[in-house]
């Protein structure tokens, strides 16, 4: 399906436009055009133009700041993205009603099926997915302006994935809302231990030793630690994630802890131990340890991201 | 920099959906590692939704792919996906060596069984045989086969097949229905030789004959009956010449038999059985299956005292007469379960002994004709030189 596109889009085309000037190439829009199939989501091509002016000048093209996007780069950019997804997401963020009934069509059982796996229940799937389903129509309004999650989609992934992780997002954010709410009576709290007997020996310099280790360790490291460690999650489960197979991630969690055996040997030799003592130190009961793993795995020092978990 | 032990900034949607399809460039995806790293809300997410995406076929998949993703999927796992293909054909390809190989028939465990054409049976009365209606056992040996004889050899005694029929006789019967008869076909390696015992059902005593698996006329076709070949009144009372005729066709008999046990056989082997015919096969005494029936006898009956295989053999009533390989004659007057030896009497070389009855000085019969059972019998010896001798009580014998 080809475009007319608007005049004063045409008129500009061209390779060597500045990116600052908005334009697009012509003949690279009716590409884009016909591969979005962008006329299913109910758009008309002065609308296509502008979603993917907004889209292209918010990044710049991927280029540099003020560097000047030809065709090529334009194009290389665009085609980085899941374009069809975006224009829809966009479209649809634009109250546009052709293109909601198109997301229906395409993702509204998807997303029940995504709600009810995440919650693990049909009745908490349905108010998941409505509840999105509401907000991503722009029934939230923040500052009088009609507010719509899908505005924020910017098409690195694809749509149905942001959709789910979505849902995960309302999902964990409402649970530990609810469970900071639980009511004390519910909790049996467990009887406390007699307090621990003062460390003595080498268990604080183990101690330090370790947390030491955990400090260097890199980052997936200490991601591969937290999620089979502390999340207790399978292996399956964090290949999947890693997109690497099951043998990976055993052989990388086994390289990890080894090299983390090292390393805490390493510190304790650091700190005057002799190997053999050092060695004596690691096997000492971990109950003797007052550590909190859990603390030191979640130690930061990353840059913190812009989103603000749902309060 | 900021040292965040609790977390109230977390990458969004995009963000941590585009590291979990491996869409980001190598620096963002490291900064969301480094934040996966510490924050379990995130992680949490991230796991969720890829547990959401695994457990669902979605249309996620209907998503256009752009080049960049098609560049990320295209990791060197799919590569490997294609060596799947001759690995799992070479897979099956040796289960299916090895299936075929352990289902090779055992040879030497099987035995043909030959039914030559008879009456129809009645499988409802053959099910629950009754002595007022006339049903008898017919037992007969099977033909020399390959396997059989050296089963036969091993265990030097010949195996047996039973049958059941049913038949009428005397007023019941009319006169062109064959009476039923107890065949007991002598088997051994060399001697195709057999003997008919039909006992009436009054119990009055047997007669003897050669048998003849592959009767001459149309009636003699062979017929598979519930599984056994019984000859019912068809049984064919061959003469001493026919013998070379009768081993030579009950060989091929055997071979088409096997060839039937190996799956090969097809349709030319339609009339071999092999399969025991438990509802139809029992003693007519005691009922008791065929195949338990022939364990018992086996282990009833003692090897020849000279521990030679038996030649020929022929039962009448209590007393068993049988030929070993030297040409040395025995009898049993307790069911086989002792044997004495014979003194020679005749001249030459014993090969065969059967039944006479008395009067018809033969025991040859034709085709759908049964000689009707005789109160008592004469035992035939049969020498190398084809002549004849006769004895009454198996101890004593004169020429003919």
């Amino acid at each position: 399906m080809g475009i007319a596109p608007p005049q004063s889009v045409e008129s500009t085309a061209g390779p060597g436009i500045p990116a600052g000037s908005g334009a697009i190439d012509a003949a690279l829009l009716e590409e884009l055009w016909r591969e979005c199939d962008a006329a299913a989501c109910g758009l008309v091509p002065g609308e296509f133009n502008e979603i993917l002016l907004r889209v292209g000048t918010a990044q710049n093209y991927g280029l540099a700041q003020d560097a000047i996007a030809s065709r090529r780069p334009q194009a290389a950019f665009f085609r980085g993205l899941r374009l069809a997804d975006l224009v829809l997401a966009q479209a649809c963020a634009n109250g546009n009603e052709r293109a909601w009934e198109h997301f229906l069509a395409l993702y509204r059982q998807t997303l029940l099926r995504a709600a009810i796996a995440i919650t693990g229940s049909e009745t908490l799937g349905r108010d998941l997915a409505d509840q999105l389903y509401a907000e991503l129509y722009g029934l939230t309004e923040r500052d009088g302006k009609r507010r719509c999650p899908l505005e924020s989609y910017r098409g690195r992934g694809s749509l149905i994935g942001w959709l789910r992780t979505t849902l995960a997002q309302r999902f964990v954010d409402h649970h530990r809302r609810s469970h900071r709410e639980q009511p004390l009576e519910e909790f049996d709290a467990p009887a406390l231990d007699p307090a621990p007997a003062k460390p003595q020996g080498e268990l604080p310099a183990l101690g330090k030793a370790i947390e030491e280790a955990l400090r260097r360790a890199e980052a997936e490291d200490r991601f591969l630690l937290a999620a089979y460690y502390l999340d207790d999650r399978t292996l399956l489960e964090i290949a999947q994630v890693l997109h690497v197979h099951e043998a990976t991630v055993s052989r990388r969690l086994r390289r990890v802890t080894d090299g983390l055996r090292k390393q805490v040997l390493k510190n304790l030799e650091g700190f005057g131990l002799s190997r053999r003592a050092a060695e004596e130190a690691l096997g000492a009961d971990p109950r003797d340890l007052d550590l909190n793993l859990k603390k030191l795995l979640q130690y930061s020092q990353s840059e913190a991201f812009q989103e603000k978990a749902a309060p | 920099m900021n040292s965040t032990s609790q977390l109230d900034f977390h990458p969004d949607a995009e963000s941590l959906n585009a590291y979990a399809e491996q869409a980001l460039p190598e620096r963002e995806r490291g900064q969301i590692v480094a934040h996966l790293a510490v924050c379990g809300r995130c992680r949490q997410v991230i796991f969720l939704a890829q547990e959401a995406a695994s457990g669902l076929e979605t249309g996620a998949s209907a998503a256009v792919p752009t080049a960049h993703s098609a560049a990320r999927t295209g990791s060197w796992l799919s590569g490997w996906r294609l060596a799947w293909i001759p690995a799992a054909v070479l897979a099956a390809v040796v289960g299916l060596a090895v299936v075929v190989h352990f289902r090779q028939p055992q040879p030497g465990t099987e035995m043909a069984r030959i039914a030559p054409e008879s009456a129809p049976l009645d499988e409802g009365n053959i099910a629950r045989p009754s002595a007022n209606e006339g049903i008898l056992v017919q037992k007969v040996q099977t033909p020399a086969s390959p396997a059989a004889a050296k089963l036969s050899e091993r265990k030097a005694q010949p195996a047996q097949v039973l049958a059941i029929s049913e038949a009428t006789l005397g007023a019941a019967a009319p006169s062109a229905a064959p009476a039923t008869e107890t065949v007991t076909m002598a088997q051994s390696s060399g001697d195709r030789s057999a003997t008919v015992l039909a006992p009436g059902a009054q119990g009055q005593g047997m007669t003897s004959a050669q048998y003849m698996p592959e009767p001459a006329t149309a009636a003699r076709q062979p017929q598979h009956v519930a599984g056994v070949y019984s000859s019912n009144a068809t049984a064919v009372y061959a003469p001493k010449t026919k013998m070379d005729n009768m081993a030579a066709e009950r060989a091929l008999a055997s071979q088409k038999a096997e060839a039937r046990f190996d799956g090969a056989g097809g349709a030319s082997a339609s009339r071999l059985q092999m399969k025991p015919a438990p509802h139809s096969s029992y003693d007519a005494g005691g009922q008791m299956p065929v195949t338990q029936f022939e364990a018992a006898r086996e282990e009833k009956t003692a090897p020849l005292p000279s521990g030679l295989a038996v030649v020929s053999t022929v039962t009448a009533q209590t007393r068993t007469l049988a030929i070993d390989q030297a040409g040395t004659l025995f009898l049993s007057e307790d069911s086989r379960s002792h044997w004495e030896q014979v003194a020679r009497q005749w001249a030459g070389r014993a090969t065969e002994v059967r039944l006479q009855q008395t009067g018809t000085g033969s025991t040859a019969a034709t085709a759908g004709q049964v000689a009707p059972p005789l109160p008592s019998a004469i035992f035939e010896i049969v020498n190398d030189k084809n002549l004849i001798w006769a004895s009454v009580d198996g101890k004593t014998w004169k020429a003919q």
